[in-house]
């Protein structure tokens, strides 16, 4: 992997809410931890898949790109530019050029607005165009994803869920983005209507050269779609790889348990590997636990864990993992 | 029955003509296009008392707009005394020539009641648009800004809320002097905190939303959000509790009429006729009756609307 066309650049990325919203209650200074040092880059056109139980600062880092939220620390980069020092028409510029796509279609879209109105937004927003013409971009923009343009004056409720998400991504699709987050964009879908979506996903992808942060907790949807995958835990990034390495050589414990935990479809295969189970709860985020995050569950852990954040290091090209003790443990997939 | 039943017959054939037309590939079930607005309208003609209330208040506005054009004539003047024949004409009781009989100045009380209907209801719609105006602005900064301004605002509304309400007007009243144009003020500056409280919690309830992250991200202004997406979706309880208010105001200009401190005679206003018709509540209990029952009514006629309002727009979207 060549690092001459990064597209997106997150760089010691850390995400703190404060847990008292009250007006004397600050000063105590709880807060939730949710992103802690992330680091990742996505090379233009490219799909980093980013997975990890609910609760460990996934769509937190994907909201943190699009300034959704503001980071409280750290660079987001997007094409060579901060994110985070984005004002006024700058921020409005940026605005054009990542998009999000969310995981529940039914909330993401306002019931009261028809889908025309929903998907020509944008333009208005943007003063793009006249009516006429923006009616015409948002008919190809539902052709594009699917749908039929007569539809276009019918409201969220009267489609389906996946007619839904296929609204939503027309809609973050309107304003050409370079980058779109994909902040689970099917975990609300049926399976049957998840593969529609993702092939949808892929193919928009390759037409409009599309660069993707697909946020998601399901391996095997991850492994459909992405270049690279990246694995959070508790708001830190444990292990970073090509797709294929990751799945074939996890060197995180956190990485092979996740993996272990996939159902293979040949019983014979299923009772024979061994499962790495994980025991009890992700710890709080209020309260991380010091050293590697991941210590107080890890199978493999010693004293030096609970004591020293492990670093991210390359342990092969494009492949870091954060642990004291990485090795390889390819897992069989039969 | 018959009715709902037509209205759902006439539905499915309009549900048919579009998807026959188009000869789309989505199949003939999929629901035919119409707004939100409009099949709460449907739901709100199933609802019978709404209905009878709405007609109620329509023939109320009716009636009160038309005064000038037969009342005078059919019933006499509302304020004129005539001195000559006022104590012949005092206290007659309901009659064919006065419906509801005569006050004890000779005047018809009937032609009162008309033009009281006047005061009523324009106290009752002015009064509460004031407040409600007011009481979504301040909910929407308090909700959708949050922190610093939610902290502010409801507070601010604590305080307002804190006072008794009637006394609170009357102390504005005392301050304002008493008039037709003050009585709106005070009643419109003092009803905003409950408005203001509807508003704020339907927000916080409809902000977390992903459409809203959505709007965000495509960089609408937050004059944008909030018009287009936030109140659109948050509307309904205040359209609900509005109505309700209209009540309210109906009842608490007739109470400071009825103090002396709202519409001064000669003006017939419903609060005050009762107030002067109390002294008179044995000999001639229809001064009192005949305007009391019209604050009833009224005021139960929006009430019922509001209700049924509520149930036409609360109903959560149906697939």
């Amino acid at each position: 992997m060549s690092e001459t066309d990064v597209l997106l650049k997150v760089e010691h990325l850390y995400k703190d809410f404060p847990i008292d919203q009250g007006l004397f209650m600050r000063r105590f200074g709880a807060k939730v931890s949710a992103v802690y040092d992330v680091n990742f880059s996505i090379q233009r056109g490219q799909t980093l898949g980013l997975v990890g139980e609910s609760g460990s600062g996934k769509s937190t880092t994907g909201r943190c790109v699009i300034r959704l939220i503001n980071p409280t620390s750290g660079t987001v980069s997007v094409d060579g530019r901060d994110v985070a020092a984005l004002k006024g028409r700058e921020l409005l510029a940026f605005r054009r050029e990542a998009q999000i796509v969310f995981q529940d279609p039914q909330a993401s879209l306002n019931p009261r607005m028809t889908i025309g109105e929903l998907i020509s937004e944008p333009f208005e927003i943007h003063k793009i165009g006249t009516k006429a013409e923006r009616i015409a971009q948002v008919k190809e923009l539902l052709d594009k994803v699917g749908l039929n343009p007569e539809h276009i004056s019918r409201y969220p409720h009267e489609f389906s869920g996946g007619q839904r998400q296929r609204i939503g991504i027309a809609r973050a699709l309107a304003l050409r983005p370079k980058l779109i987050i994909c902040d689970e964009p099917v975990s609300a879908l049926d399976v049957s209507i998840q593969a529609q979506v993702l092939n949808l996903l892929a193919s928009l992808q390759e037409e409009f050269g599309l660069t993707y942060l697909f946020i998601a907790h399901d391996l095997s949807v991850v492994q459909h779609i992405s270049d690279v995958v990246a694995v959070m835990y508790l708001g830190s990034l444990m292990e970073i790889a090509p797709v294929d390495r990751l799945y074939d050589y996890p060197h995180h414990p956190y990485t092979q348990s996740l993996l272990s935990a996939i159902p293979v479809p040949d019983p014979k295969i299923q009772k024979q590997r061994s499962r790495i189970l994980l025991a009890g709860d992700p710890p709080s985020p209020i309260n991380p636990p010091s050293g590697c995050r991941f210590h107080t569950r890890c199978p493999i852990a010693q004293d030096v864990c609970s004591q020293k954040v492990p670093e991210m290091l390359e342990v092969a090209p494009g492949h870091s993992c954060a642990c004291h003790f990485a090795r390889p443990n390819p897992i069989p997939q039969g | 029955m018959l009715a709902v039943k037509a209205l759902d017959t006439i539905k499915q054939h309009k549900a048919d003509q579009p998807n026959g037309q188009s000869g789309n590939n989505q199949g003939n079930d999929a629901a035919p296009t119409r707004t939100l607005w409009a099949d709460a309208l449907r739901r709100l003609l199933k609802n019978k008392m709404a209905v009878v209330a709405f007609f109620w208040i329509v023939f109320i506005v009716l009636v009160a707009l038309s005064a000038d054009l037969w009342v005078p004539y059919l019933l006499g003047s509302p304020t004129d005394i005539d001195t000559t024949l006022a104590a012949q004409n005092s206290k007659l009781p309901p009659s064919a020539l006065h419906p509801f009989g005569t006050d004890n100045l000779g005047r018809d009380v009937m032609a009162r009641v008309i033009y009281g209907a006047r005061v009523s209801l324009s106290v009752g719609v002015i009064a509460v648009a004031i407040s409600t105006t007011i009481g979504i602005v301040l909910g929407s900064l308090a909700a959708y800004f949050g922190g610093i301004w939610d902290t502010l605002i409801m507070r601010l509304t604590d305080v307002f809320m804190a006072f008794p309400y009637i006394l609170f007007v009357i102390a504005m009243l005392a301050v304002l002097g008493p008039g037709f144009i003050n009585v709106f003020i005070a009643i419109g500056l003092l009803g905003w905190t409950s408005i203001a409280r509807v508003i704020r919690s339907a927000i916080l309830q409809v902000k977390e939303n992903d459409y809203i992250s959505a709007a965000k991200a495509l960089g609408a202004s937050h004059l944008r959000i909030v018009v287009r997406h936030i109140l659109p979706n948050s509307i309904a309880s205040v359209v609900v509790y509005a109505t309700m208010s209209i009540g309210s105001a109906i009842l608490t200009e007739s109470a400071l009429s009825f103090l002396g401190l709202g519409i001064q005679p000669p003006t017939p206003s419903w609060g005050l006729m009762i107030s002067e018709g109390q002294n008179f509540m044995v000999a001639a209990p229809w001064l009192m009756l005949c305007p009391g029952i019209a604050i009833l009514t009224t005021v139960l006629a929006f009430t019922l609307l509001g209700d049924g309002l509520r149930d036409a727009l609360d109903v959560k979207v149906t697939d």
